[in-house]
């Protein structure tokens, strides 16, 4: 055999041998893939219904979300609109604090001076306060001092009426030892007549001053009576002489001739020229 | 002498195995089974594990050349 031959013989023998390697590795190395890709399909497949089943959840879970986002945007507008409101709100309350607080200090600096006014009050009454204490011990003093007073000036008073009483006792002991005095010398010398008319003729009231009121006004044929609302308890007698007047007018003379214990009637003697004696008329003692 | 190939003076002339049809064939042969194992060589490495083509592979552990 020609050595060509052998070497070729060897040759393709060995290439068999890797042809043989090579294709029992292919066919292996083939079958598990095949194995491996029929897996993977089952994987596939599986994987796919559960995205399919995922992508059904997720897109009922996205209608939740979007309803959700829907829900959120209605609450995020109202949220806006309430966060306005608040706002304006806000700025509202921030201006009232304002005032309140400028009023607040309003109302401090009228405290502070409310207080310095009371303070100055207190001092005004407790100045006052000592001041009526005073007063009123003054007036306590003053009152002791008039009840002394009066109580003098009352002691005097009756010491005074009782002298006025023994003065007038002793002008009418006068007048009557004067008017028999003037009957005793008049008789003496023997004009009885005369003396007699001097007697008669009227004579002013010497005590006190006697104040009374026209009562009535009568006319007679011996002359123009008059009633005046005084008589004997004030200490008029007949004889005397009265005088009326009407407010600062002197208006008529009176005498009287006839006393009785609360009233008298007299005689008009005297009368002021166009005038007349009329009711409620005032007739006094004496003239001052 | 002539057993190592040497040739002797005189010795009558030897004459070798000539080529036949047989070696054409296994030429042919050769030739074929190279352009085989070159193609299945090829296609090997395409599926053999990191492109290896006498790598094996291992079910649900697929590893191609290049990492893929």
């Amino acid at each position: 055999v020609h050595v060509l031959t052998k070497i070729l013989v060897v040759f393709c023998a060995v290439l068999s041998l890797l042809l043989a390697a090579l294709s029992m590795a292919y066919a292996t190395n083939a079958d598990r893939i095949k194995a491996s890709v029929e897996h993977e399909r089952t994987y596939r497949l599986s994987t796919e219904a559960e995205a399919r089943d995922q992508v059904t959840g997720m897109a009922t879970e996205k209608a939740k979300l979007q309803q959700q986002l829907q829900a959120s945007e209605t609450e995020k507008g109202s949220i806006n609109q309430e966060l306005s409101n608040l706002r304006s709100q806000r700025t509202d309350l921030l201006s009232q604090v304002e005032r309140a607080k400028a009023d607040a200090d309003a109302i401090r600096n009228q405290i502070s001076q409310l207080g310095a006014t009371a303070d100055t009050q207190a001092a005004l009454i407790k100045n006052y306060r000592d001041e009526v204490t005073r007063l009123r011990d003054d007036l306590v003093k003053a009152s002791k001092r008039e009840i002394e007073l009066v109580d003098r000036v009352n002691e005097l008073t009756g010491q005074r009426e009782v002298l006025e009483q023994n003065a007038r006792a002793l002008k009418e002991q006068l007048e009557e030892a004067k008017l028999s005095f003037q009957s005793a010398q008049q008789s003496g010398t023997g004009a009885s007549l005369a003396g007699a008319t001097a007697v008669t003729e009227p004579r002013e009231f010497t005590g006190p001053l006697v104040r009374a009121n026209v009562t009535e006004v009568t006319n007679s044929p011996t002359g123009d009576l008059v009633v005046i609302n005084e008589g004997s308890n004030r200490g008029l007698k007949d004889n005397m002489l009265l005088h009326v007047i009407r407010g600062n007018d002197f208006v008529a003379s009176i005498v009287l001739i006839r006393v009785e214990p609360n009233s008298a009637v007299g005689k008009i003697t005297l009368t002021r020229k166009g005038m007349q004696v009329l009711k409620d008329d005032v007739v006094l003692s004496r003239i001052q | 002498m002539s057993q190592f190939g040497m040739q002797m003076p005189g010795g009558q002339m030897q004459r070798g195995p000539s080529l036949n049809v047989y070696t054409g064939l296994l030429a042919l042969a050769a030739l074929a089974l190279i352009a085989a194992s070159a193609y299945v060589y090829v296609q090997a490495a395409k599926v053999g594990k990191d492109g290896s083509p006498f790598g094996l592979q291992q079910v649900n552990d697929i590893k191609f050349a290049g990492g893929k």
